[in-house]
């Protein structure tokens, strides 16, 4: 991989955690830099990436994926090689080679692990108006020829792919229409190697009323399974009253329930014909998010079944941390804890620190060009403050204590605004540029 | 090379930047404070410029700062780290209400050669009254 870090990073993102639910336990570290941006990750397997743009390329050298995606599930071709694209203006074309295996990706890390088979492979994307295409081809030990489209229109939305994935047909669809803002009806079919699903879903919201029905069927790995539910929803103000019925593998559950929503709290009252009685309490504000739920879910080969789940996510600053159990049909306990940080970097510019007692001590003035109109971004150093003008092409420097008064110097690198400029004068109060060629 | 199934997590992210509070009210003569973060994985500098304000047919026009208002900022430009923070704190005097102001905090969102800039700007918007409560309700009345 190659390296040409210049300093630590301008910001460097570490993460890690372990789940028993997701089967994994890792970490990794993204360094951010100013046209780069590198990776380093593992715990089942390796990965590891180097990012950057060269002569209007996007290269990545180590790990890289190109994925279709549909309601959730999708395909994706990971690659551990060179892979290079070229953007312009609604299309990508890109190419890639080396070796590629089966890829491991949690939130808190990603890696490649298996890598075994050599190959070639092109993909491109076009986008026009409200459509998107997409095509991956895959010369390998197994072919690859997948096609996909799009459409995003303000009634109806629709995402399809099919094709060929490791010689065996693949496809996958999602439809959604909406006719009326108060009425959505939600379609997805998706068969994949050994998973196939097909739900609909119809939701209509009118006034204070919400109405939900919906039919689900899969067959994982020879095994189907199918369910039926349906719900009724009554909101006012902050309360909302729920029944909820649920059927699948000949089996009956209606929950009935009580929702109080405020602005940081949420909680769920339920009970159901089996007398069993469940809820949901839920905080959040901008850095902590607590909750502890009692719901029913459709899990692939059980139906509808009753889940039990506590999480907690922390967020202070540049850190983080989550936690979520979950208590499974027949008493299995899984859970997912990660923590991540965010380290800042020296990076090339200087920092204002700020003061929360203003200064009575002002250095004003204004950056304008020869026709008095005003110009804004333009650095302006006074001591060893760096502050830009403003949009009325004002710049100011508050400080407690008094300064010499020194005269500023226009700092044309570390300007924001665009274009070549020159210095026609420069005085205390008033600075006059001229642009030029 | 091989294709695998997966069952994508996606984590939207949010890369612009952010100011909060959006909304703030007080007497005509106060202090207040404003946060803009930062989201982005790349250094960016904030640009405040203070105006006064007037809605028109439920549209915002924004003007020069009125004669009879008077803003002091702790600074009004700076350089904020990838993923930080930077409070800006402000004295605010108004001599006549209903005194309506915002303090937009610009970023350079990209630049040309030739001269075409982007910026993306956002406001703190203060409304100021000789009785702080419902003073929203009363200047937008």
């Amino acid at each position: 991989m190659m390296i040409t870090v210049r300093a630590l990073g301008q910001a460097v993102h570490l993460s890690g955690g372990e789940s028993t639910l997701l089967n994994a336990a890792g970490g990794g570290a993204t360094i951010y830099l100013n046209n780069q941006q590198l990776y380093l990750g593992g715990g089942r397997g390796v990965g590891a990436s180097d990012q950057f743009k060269f002569d209007g390329l996007d290269w990545n050298l180590g790990d890289s994926n190109f994925s279709f995606a549909v309601d959730g599930a999708g395909t994706t071709v990971f690659n551990r090689g060179i892979q290079i694209t070229k953007k312009t203006n609604g299309e990508t074309f890109g190419a890639f080679a080396g070796l590629a295996g089966i890829s491991y990706q949690v939130p808190f890390f990603s890696s490649l692990y298996e890598a075994r088979y050599p190959g070639v492979g092109f993909f491109f994307q076009k986008r026009r108006k409200d459509w998107k295409w997409s095509s991956l081809d895959l010369v390998s030990r197994q072919k690859t020829l997948v096609q996909s489209v799009s459409y995003n229109g303000h009634v109806l939305k629709v995402f399809g792919f099919g094709g060929i994935v490791q010689n065996s047909w693949q496809f996958g669809a999602t439809i959604l229409f909406r006719p009326t803002k108060d009425l959505s009806l939600v379609a997805a079919d998706v068969s994949q190697l050994n998973l196939k699903n097909e739900n609909v879903t119809a939701t209509l919201t009118k006034g204070k009323i919400d109405l939900r029905a919906g039919f689900i069927e899969d067959t994982y790995e020879g095994r189907k399974n199918a369910g039926e539910n349906a719900g009724i929803g009554l909101r006012h103000g902050w309360l909302t009253v729920r029944s909820d019925w649920y059927d699948s593998n000949h089996q009956q559950q209606i929950a009935e329930s009580l929702i109080e929503n405020t602005r940081n709290w949420s909680l769920t009252e339920t009970i159901s014909n089996t007398n069993q009685f469940g809820g949901s309490i839920v905080y959040h504000n901008n850095s902590v998010q607590l909750s502890l739920s009692h719901s029913i879910v459709f899990l692939p080969t059980q139906g509808y079944q009753q889940v039990i789940s506590a999480g907690i996510a922390l967020h202070v600053h540049d850190s983080g941390m989550n936690t979520s159990a979950y208590l499974l049909p027949g008493n299995k306990l899984k859970y997912t804890t990660s923590a991540d940080q965010w380290l800042q970097g020296p990076y090339e510019g200087r920092d204002s620190q700020s003061h929360q007692s203003i200064g009575n001590n002002v250095i004003q003035g204004m950056v304008v060009k020869e026709d008095g109109s005003p110009i804004e971004g333009i650095a302006i150093q006074i001591g060893k403050s760096l502050v830009y003008s403003n949009s009325a092409g004002v710049f100011e420097l508050r400080t407690r204590k008094k300064q010499k008064q020194e005269l500023p110097v226009v700092d044309l690198e570390e300007s924001l605004a665009p274009g070549n400029w020159q210095v026609v004068s420069c005085t205390l109060e008033k600075i006059i540029l001229r642009q030029i060629q | 090379m091989k294709l695998t199934l997966t069952f994508l997590l996606f984590c939207g992210a949010a890369q612009a930047q952010t100011i909060s509070p959006v909304i703030a009210e007080c007497g005509l003569k106060c202090r207040g404070e404003f946060t803009v973060t930062n989201n982005a994985v790349k250094p960016i500098t904030a640009v405040i410029t203070p105006y006064s304000f007037k809605v028109v047919d439920q549209k915002v026009q924004l003007l020069d700062l009125d004669k009879s208002t008077k803003v002091e900022l702790d600074a009004t430009s700076a350089r904020i780290s990838p993923q930080a923070s930077r409070t800006f704190y402000y004295k605010l005097s108004c001599d006549k209400e209903p005194c309506m102001t915002q303090l937009v905090a610009g970023f350079l969102a990209g630049k040309t050669a030739g001269g075409i800039e982007v910026w993306l700007k956002i406001p703190h918007v203060v409304y100021s009254c000789q009785k702080q409560k419902d003073c929203r309700k009363k200047a937008l009345h």
